[in-house]
């Protein structure tokens, strides 16, 4: 099998005579091209328009044959034309795991996913936002823990400690896109603790299958993955400097689907207090997927999502009262062929952005992906999606997998 | 020798069966007079020959031609674990290797009878797990002619059947069954399946699309046994009669009493898988 490329392979750590250890060794990666177009001029003269860039990223991995440990490293890099925020290094992974029945132990940099929802992921709290690497905030960067997990007949149990916190990057001030029209300065970024980041965040999740529901409940206690902004009083090419501020956060989290027949209803909400200040989320709506309709083969499969902040108007995040509404379309062809369109109407400003992605596999190792983002009608007074009024943009990307 | 003496015996053996073409069948199955319960019988029957399996994992290639004579691949490895609950289904953990681009994807399977069965995808560039409606049995797995339901376990219940006929299938001797789906969202109206009457092993089947026409045709070949009792075919060929496409599934050696528990088939393994 390719994907053991090295392996079988033992590694013998000759400890006097005898072989004291055989691991098994795997490796696999894939490299990316990419390129990027905005159609609109930037905020600022040195913008640029069009960007080229390459990134990689690969996984290494030793396993024990016990099952019980293993040794995962996974780094990623992008080099960008353009944007020297944009190029950046990042270890995804770098963990040690232990396994033994139902105890789970990690220690390390992780990626770790919670939550349902498609548009919005409300609950989904452990990792920040790789905020340079892609627009739709799916990118994560990996986050140093110690997770220690119980899994027994009345559901799993997660606790996490997080002894470092990871700030979020911004595009670079000169030339990066997606701009918003200010300027973030990251190498002063603002704290609540006095720790800064060295504070530690900790977290419990609870999850467990109840027929055809899936519940998990979480508690975070720690830095606040989402700044706000604070001016700095500077002005750089005639934009606003900010710095970012990160608040300490408390959060209690629920997220519940119920999977019924081609029916999925999901609900994620959250409770928050940050400066005393309490905040109630909620984000849910339904996923119906028309199985090979018309006995072709492929399928159409229907999202829609609403979001609600019950402090819309103080937030900082353009999601207090939308509706999401998305198409997938899968050929189930022998390439893979999938087309995703997306539709996120602001209710109150009926502000609207549109966002398509195709994919399709070339060849074996290949795969070609297109997206693009469309900022469509701008309401009144809508902020967020004033700043990104002028942010449009096509994205190609070609992987190959190794 | 004695190599050269056991092919003479065989030889002699299939010889014998050509001259017997009433074969021996299973010891109390009911009459033709009663198709029903001797279609019932004989998928009974074929079913107990696995039954006390325990656990397995394997490795499978697919090989995907289209009308064209163009061919694609994909790697998968399977692990399944027995359900001791006869009337429900086994515990099964998919993952997949080829093409390269979907690797490290997993799939968990609960499957049950006549109820839906529960499935959870693990994407791992997203590191998210996905409950996914397992609705979707007639549409193609992963683009090849197998639909997911032909992956899905075989259980007895998921079936009505009609016993239609006894006839020679190469060198062994097949009770023809019918089976019509019980269970909701199939593509097929019903299939009619060879079993041989010596092994009890499914060695072909026809599938008949919802308008009830001919569509693809499934045969199984190269059985070889394990620990002296289960039957496993190691070469699947799925050929569709309308779009002229074919699937060749080729299994590598099945490895049994892996000791696998409910822990290897839980979504925090499903998490783990690599």
């Amino acid at each position: 099998m390719v994907r053991r490329l090295i392996a079988p392979f033992a590694v013998w750590l000759s400890l006097g005579t005898a072989p004291a250890l055989a691991l098994d060794i795997e490796f696999e990666g894939s490299l990316e091209f990419e390129a990027r177009h905005y159609f609109e001029p930037g905020w600022r003269a040195q913008q640029e328009d069009n960007f080229t860039s390459v990134a990689g990223e690969f996984e290494l991995g030793f396993y024990a044959p016990s099952g019980r440990h293993a040794v995962i490293i996974k780094p990623f890099g992008r080099v960008d034309e353009h944007d020297h925020e944009r190029t950046h290094f990042d270890l995804r992974e770098a963990k040690y795991r232990y396994v033994n029945g139902a105890y789970e132990l990690t220690i390390g940099a992780d990626k770790v996913f919670w939550g349902v929802t498609e548009f919005l992921h409300l609950v989904d709290i452990i990792n920040q936002t790789d905020n340079v690497e892609s627009v739709d905030g799916e990118q994560k960067l990996g986050q140093p823990m110690v997770r220690l997990s119980v899994a027994k007949n009345w559901g799993t149990l997660t606790g996490f400690y997080m002894p470092s916190f990871r700030i979020r990057q911004y595009p670079d001030a000169d030339t990066g896109r997606h701009a918003l029209g200010f300027v973030v300065n990251d190498s002063t970024s603002l704290f609540e603790s006095e720790d800064e980041r060295a504070n530690p965040d900790y977290a419990v999740r609870y999850t467990n299958s109840f027929g055809p529901v899936d519940l998990g409940l979480a508690w975070f206690d720690g830095t606040s993955r989402s700044p706000s902004f604070v001016p700095t009083g500077t002005v750089y090419n005639g934009l606003n400097v900010l710095n970012a501020y990160y608040p300490l956060l408390k959060q209690a989290s629920l997220d519940v689907q119920a999977t019924l027949g081609p029916w999925l209803l999901k609900l994620e909400a959250i409770e928050s207090e940050v400066n005393h200040v309490t905040t109630s989320r909620a984000t849910g709506g339904f996923e119906y997927t028309f199985y090979d309709l018309f006995n072709s083969g492929t399928d159409v499969g229907l999202v829609s999502e609403y979001m609600w902040d019950e402090n819309e108007l103080a937030a900082l995040h353009p999601f207090g009262n939308d509706i999401g509404v998305g198409l997938r379309w899968t050929a189930n062809d022998t390439q893979s062929t999938a087309i995703l369109v997306g539709a996120l109407i602001d209710l109150d400003s009926d502000s609207t952005a549109y966002s398509i992605e195709a994919e399709r596999r070339l060849g074996q190792n290949f795969k070609l992906i297109v997206e693009a983002r469309v900022q469509d009608n701008v309401g009144d007074n809508d902020l967020p999606a004033n700043l990104n009024a002028d942010e449009d943009f096509l994205r190609l990307r070609l992987n190959w997998y190794f | 020798m004695t190599f050269s003496s056991k092919r003479f015996i065989g030889a002699a053996f299939i010889a014998l069966s050509f001259t017997l073409p009433a074969a021996a069948e299973a010891p109390g199955l009911p009459g033709p007079n009663e198709p029903e319960a001797r279609g019932l019988a004989i998928a009974k029957t074929s079913d107990a020959t696995n039954i006390g399996y325990g656990d397995t994992t394997t490795e499978m290639q697919m090989i995907l031609t289209n009308a064209n004579g163009d061919v694609s691949e994909r790697r998968l490895r399977f692990n399944t674990l027995e359900n001791k609950n006869p009337d429900d289904g086994d515990w099964s953990m998919m993952i997949f290797d080829e093409p390269r681009d979907v690797a490290g994807t997993a799939m968990l399977t609960y499957a049950h009878i006549l109820e839906a069965d529960e499935q959870w995808m693990f994407l791992p560039a997203l590191k998210r797990v996905k409950r996914i409606s397992s609705v979707n049995k007639s549409g193609p797995f992963m683009g090849s002619e197998f639909a997911f339901e032909d992956f899905s376990s075989q259980e007895v219940g998921k079936y009505s059947y009609k016993w239609l006929r006894d006839e020679p299938c190469g060198e062994r001797s097949c009770h023809v069954v019918e089976r019509r789906p019980l269970y909701e969202y199939s593509g097929y109206t019903r299939m009619v399946s060879w079993t041989d009457t010596t092994d009890y092993q499914v060695r072909k089947i026809v599938y008949y699309d919802r308008k009830d026409s001919l569509l693809k045709t499934l045969t199984f070949d190269d059985y070889r046994q394990y620990l002296g009792k289960y039957w496993r075919a190691h070469e699947l060929s799925m050929e569709n009669h309308i779009n002229k496409k074919s699937t060749i599934l080729r299994w590598d050696d099945y490895q049994f009493d892996n000791g696998l528990s409910e822990k290897d088939f839980d979504q925090n393994s499903l998490k783990r898988t690599r």
